[in-house]
């Protein structure tokens, strides 16, 4: 004897509901995004704001302002290249950007790209003399 | 909600609870964040970095000591100049 085909759709839609009411709630949560790549650009786009996410799919880099320097600003590349740094100077035609440098900072375990974007930002944000302390320039 | 984010080689992994859920005796949400407290003393020990996310247009915040009540706790690997 055959299932009949609204048997089965039930049974589907039954497992789908399990599967999903088990991602919410307390406990270790199993993501949506499987690959590691894909988790990764997932955080980095929760954690940035729209604009901020629109700016780096754009331009390659995230861009932030130093907290510490007034006119200094880091761009984080959404690759594994080097953070720059770059400097805005008032010229006769308006603020223009001169680049001061690149910092090569390392992270001591391997992680997909859009980790390691999050990793320098908010070390960044967090103790940006330290990341300096630590980072090498690279004039 | 709460969460612990850890990245690491393989993407973030993450543990999530409620800090409501203790306060209504649930037992389960305690055992999470015994857990997640572990895992980041733990993790700073080993010389990784702790930081408490509140938004995204939020400067992170390092911190020494866990808060179950932080939105989220990151810990990150530690970074050494290349």
């Amino acid at each position: 004897m055959h299932t009949p085909w609204w048997a089965m759709g039930a049974l589907g839609a039954l497992i789908l509901f399990y599967v999903l009411w088990n991602n919410q709630g307390t406990g270790p949560s199993t993501p949506v995004e499987q690959t590691p790549k894909a988790r990764a650009e997932a955080l980095l786009r929760d954690s940035v704001t729209p604009e901020q996410y629109q700016h780096l799919l754009k331009y390659g880099y995230l861009e932030m302002a130093s907290r510490l320097y007034p006119n200094r600003r880091y761009h984080i590349p959404s690759d594994r290249r080097r953070v720059q740094v770059f400097e805005f100077c008032a010229t006769n035609l308006g603020q223009q950007p001169q680049k001061l440098g690149e910092l090569c900072v390392i992270a001591c375990e391997p992680m997909p790209d859009a980790d390691l974007v999050l990793t320098h930002k908010w070390l960044i944000e967090a103790d940006e003399a330290k990341y300096l302390s630590i980072a090498n320039w690279v004039k | 909600m709460n969460k612990l984010q850890i990245l690491g080689r393989e993407g973030h992994r993450e543990l999530v609870w409620d800090v409501e859920e203790v306060k209504a005796g649930d037992m389960t949400a305690a055992e999470v964040i015994a857990e997640a407290e572990s895992i980041l003393n733990e993790a700073i020990a080993r010389g990784h970095l702790a930081l408490r996310i509140d938004a995204p247009d939020q400067p992170a915040v390092r911190i020494e000591k866990f808060d179950a009540t932080a939105p989220r706790t990151v810990i990150v690997p530690r970074i050494v100049g290349g």
